[in-house]
């Protein structure tokens, strides 16, 4: 059927679509080319009167299908009958939205319809405002509101809702508005109602980090196909091939054996397999044929077998006695490990001295009203190889304060011990020393670097020095540097008694003086330039020690001078050019070591060898001497004559200063007694008296107080060294005002007061001691000191 | 100049071991290589193994706590004290050592 529009617009719209169609028709470029074309009519064109072409026709759109089958039938099997398919309707909603929007024309019917009253959105807009205000101010009045707040909500909702189509949302929606509103006891609602125009949605989204993925993937493990057959012939062959092998092979490799040989068994297997494996089936026969190879093959390879089982065992033999090797090789690696293990056994085996030194103080002192104390023994340190060395000489290290060198020789010189060493001990480790350097000549005196603790000097009998570099076992590099002296005419041609580090020269080298029985002091140095290509040790003379006695015809009749033979050697621990030597005629000479042949003062000391020398660790001017004619004495450098003279009646060894007090002392006897004095507590007699080593056996030679412990390090005859713990009494540090240890610049001051304090009342016409009572020495006395050192 | 005697250091080692062993109260000593096998032992077979399995996985687990808590610090030695006896384990690059010993009890 032929579409057909509504008759009344048929015509003209005809006639108007031709018009256009004529148009178009005519054109053709396709719109290009406009040119003028006379219109052309047809001859049945319709004719028209003026008015009736101005009439607009009017043109609608319909959704009505003609062409669409209104009355199709469909067979239905559950009826048995054919039934009409119901029309269903071809539209397709492509877009709905219901608007709120009125023209304005129809506003005025839509108003008729619509229940509410309408007002403009400004408006509304401040209703719905008041209306908030007012709910917030009388919440709990609201009944009042409800009646106003309906129309107002009306209004709002008129406004939302105009719309066409919107008819049912927007009575809806008022409806709701208004049923929240007249309750307004159950919900308080501060917020502003949600609509379209005021609620917006707000959402955020974290950044997410991109995800990465990351994979490792190791090296698989080499891996190896293997194929074989096993059957119950293969297995049994196996067994029968072991039992054969087995008595020949004998017990050592017996179980190494089985394995073996079914593993060669395995392996031959492995070769044969794939050779049978092929995709090829095979007839019996070719199978047979390899079967019989491959006995054949495994007898040969039987033999083969044994051999290489002998062979295998002896490899595995080797690999083995290779890994002990290098294991071995590992054990000697593990010095270090060893030295830490020691000292933790060390620290359980002496668990209880440990914490005696550190935290047993002696109560009884509190109660001893003369001021006594006494002296716990702690650690022992004995090594083996050195029972039969005296020990020559302490040093403690300033800046590690459990470590010490100890030197070992020998001060029986009628018998002299050739031999020596120098050994490092820590207070961790009383079992064996840290460091051991052995030395063919005795070894007098040892001296730990101030700063460098890993510098000591050693000065030796023969009069040759060397310092020792103390290297860290790195590497298991036991072995420490020496440094020795070179030279055969600058050197000590008698043993050397003592050494001391001095300040580091200009160039920041370390530098020692040492003073021996030839009465020369020699200052050390690292010599780089030596003819050997090897550093060695510079020594340039400071000063020779000639004694203020008139010269002495020798045998031939030439006058030479005597020269003091050096004991002692000490220091000024502030002014570092200043050092006082102890002599063993008993003199104490003062000396500068910028001018090296005059002294700036003479002390007739002492009647007997000078044992022991140290200035004052406080006191600028105050040091200590003692000797073996039972003395011991403190002098005031500007003094000849002693302050304090101290007369034992045994012969004192050693003695020094206590590093925290000025007016402590102590000092070894030849009967094996320690004295501990405090001048500051008594100044007669010692606070403390105590027997360290078992009497007239054992000779303490050396005393050396720890500079951070309160501790006293003995060294004897035997080799031993004992440390003692002091009690609180003789270690009384001064108190400050508010009871705190005094620390610093104060406690300095002090003590140099405590000790002037004491000068002077040595000073008085009321001395205590009588220090004139002592003879000056003459020339005889010197030559029956001589001979009496010639005999000893 | 004259030569001064050093001494070698397997022997040192060796001494090293004799002293810690003669000390009061050590039971026994065992030194473990990094796989943890016992390489040197005073104690029999079975519990030296023993040991060096047991220790070889506190060292691990040590060591591992330590480094996280703290990587530049690392484990010095460990000690480990019992109701019977106290072990001491020290760790070097590669190998362990231990020892077994009563402390003496005042």
């Amino acid at each position: 059927m032929p579409p057909k529009g509504p008759k009344g617009a048929g015509g003209g719209g005809g006639g108007g679509k031709r018009r256009g169609k004529g148009r178009r028709d005519d054109d053709e470029y396709g719109g290009y080319a406009r040119k003028e074309q006379q219109l052309s009519k047809p001859p049945d064109q319709e004719k028209l009167t003026e008015t009736q072409m101005k009439q607009d026709v009017q043109r609608y759109l319909v959704t009505l299908d003609p062409t669409v089958v209104r009355d199709r039938v469909r067979w239905d099997f559950n009826e048995r009958a054919y039934l009409i398919v119901p029309y269903q309707d071809e539209t397709i909603t492509l877009f709905h939205m219901d608007s709120k929007l009125v023209h304005k024309d129809h506003a005025e019917e839509f108003k008729k319809t619509y229940p509410y009253p309408m007002v403009p959105r400004k408006q509304a807009k401040q209703l719905d405002k008041q209306l908030q205000e007012s709910y917030k101010k009388t919440e709990p009045a609201p009944a009042p509101v409800t009646a106003a707040a309906p129309p107002t909500t009306e209004a709002q909702a008129s406004v939302d809702a105009e719309g066409e189509g919107e008819e049912k949302k927007s009575d809806a929606k008022p409806e709701e508005e208004e049923e929240e509103k007249e309750e307004p006891k159950e919900v308080t609602r501060q917020t502003k109602f949600l609509n379209q125009f005021d609620y917006s949605d707000r959402s955020t989204q974290t950044y997410n980090n991109p995800l990465r993925e990351h994979v490792c993937q190791t090296q698989p493990p080499p891996r190896s196909n293997y194929k074989d057959y096993c059957n119950a012939w293969i297995i049994y062959d196996a067994y029968e091939n072991d039992v054969e092998n087995r008595p020949k092979q004998g017990k050592q490799h017996g179980g190494g054996a089985e394995l073996g040989a079914i593993g060669e068994e395995l392996g031959e297997q492995v070769a044969g397999a794939p050779a049978g494996e092929d995709g090829n089936p095979q007839t019996p026969e070719k199978e047979k044929e390899k079967k019989e190879k491959k006995e054949a093959v495994r007898k040969e390879r039987d033999k083969e077998g044994k051999i290489h089982e002998k062979e295998r065992v002896r490899m595995r033999k080797a690999s083995v006695l290779e890994g002990q090797a290098a294991q071995e090789a590992a054990l000697n690696k593990s010095a270090e490990g060893l030295k830490i293990l020691e000292r933790l056994v060390m620290q359980n085996v002496h668990h209880e001295v440990l914490f005696d030194f550190k935290y047993y103080e002696d109560a009884s002192d509190e109660f001893r009203e003369t001021g006594e104390g006494t002296i716990l023994p702690l650690w022992k340190f004995a090594y083996d190889r050195a029972k039969r060395l005296h020990v020559t000489g302490i040093s403690w290290s300033q800046s590690e304060p459990d470590m010490f060198a100890v030197s070992y020789g020998s001060f029986s010189f009628t018998h002299p011990i050739t031999d020596g060493m120098v050994l490092v001990w820590s207070l961790r480790n009383p079992a064996f020393p840290e460091q051991i350097w052995v030395s063919p000549r005795g070894c007098m005196c040892v001296a730990v670097h101030p700063e460098a603790n890993c510098l000591v000097a050693v000065g030796m009998y023969d009069g040759n020095v060397a310092m020792i570099q103390l290297k860290p076992d790195e590497d298991n590099a036991t072995s420490s540097v020496v440094l020795k002296n070179v030279h055969v005419i600058q050197k000590h041609r008698s043993p050397i008694w003592s050494v001391k580090w001095g300040e580091d020269d200009m160039d920041g080298d370390p530098n020692f003086y040492s003073c021996g029985l030839d009465g020369r002091i020699i200052h050390w140095t690292i010599d780089t330039s030596d003819s050997n290509g090897v550093g060695g040790l510079g020594g340039t003379e400071i000063c020779i020690l000639h004694l203020p006695v008139a010269p002495v015809t020798g045998p031939d009749g030439t006058s030479y001078k005597l020269f003091g033979c050096a004991r002692v050697l000490a220091f000024h621990p502030k002014e570092k050019t200043t050092f006082l030597v102890g002599t063993a005629e008993g003199n104490i000479f003062r000396c500068s070591s910028l001018y090296g042949s005059r002294f700036q003062q003479i002390y007739n000391a002492h009647f007997l060898p000078v044992a022991a020398l140290e200035w004052n660790y406080y006191h600028k001017d105050v040091f200590i001497s003692c000797s073996e004619d039972w003395t011991i004495k403190i002098w005031d450098k500007k003094d000849p004559e002693p302050m304090y003279v101290f007369e034992i009646g045994v012969a004192i060894l050693d003695c020094c200063w206590a590093p925290y007090s000025s007016t402590v002392f102590a000092a070894v006897t030849e009967e094996g007694k320690t004295l501990v004095y405090d001048l500051n507590v008594n100044k007669e007699k010692p606070i403390c008296c105590q027997q360290i080593v078992t009497k007239k056996k054992v000779k303490p030679h050396r005393i050396q107080f720890n500079p951070y412990y309160p501790i006293l390090c003995v060294g004897d005859d035997r080799g031993q060294l004992t440390t003692l713990k002091l009690s609180p009494n003789l270690r009384i540090l001064p108190k400050d005002s508010r009871g705190a240890p005094m620390e610093g610049d104060s406690k300095i001051t002090f003590e140099i007061g405590k000790m002037a304090k004491l000068l002077s009342l040595v000073r008085d016409p009321e001395s205590i001691t009588n220090p004139k009572s002592l003879a000056r020495p003459d020339e005889k006395q010197v030559k029956i000191v001589l001979s009496a050192m010639g005999k000893k | 100049m004259s030569r001064y005697p050093k001494y070698s250091e397997s022997n040192e080692v060796e001494e090293a071991i004799k002293r810690i062993l003669s000390h009061k109260g050590v039971v026994g000593l065992v030194v473990i290589n990094h796989e943890g096998i016992p390489i040197k032992s005073t104690m029999e077979n079975a519990l030296s193994v023993q040991y060096a399995a047991q220790v070889t996985q506190l060292l691990d687990k040590s060591r591992s706590m330590i480094k996280e808590l703290d990587s530049n610090n690392d484990l010095t030695f460990i000690r480990l004290r019992t109701k019977k006896h106290e072990v001491l384990v020290c760790p070097e690059k590669d190998y362990a050592m231990i020892v077994i010993q009563n402390p003496t009890e005042s």
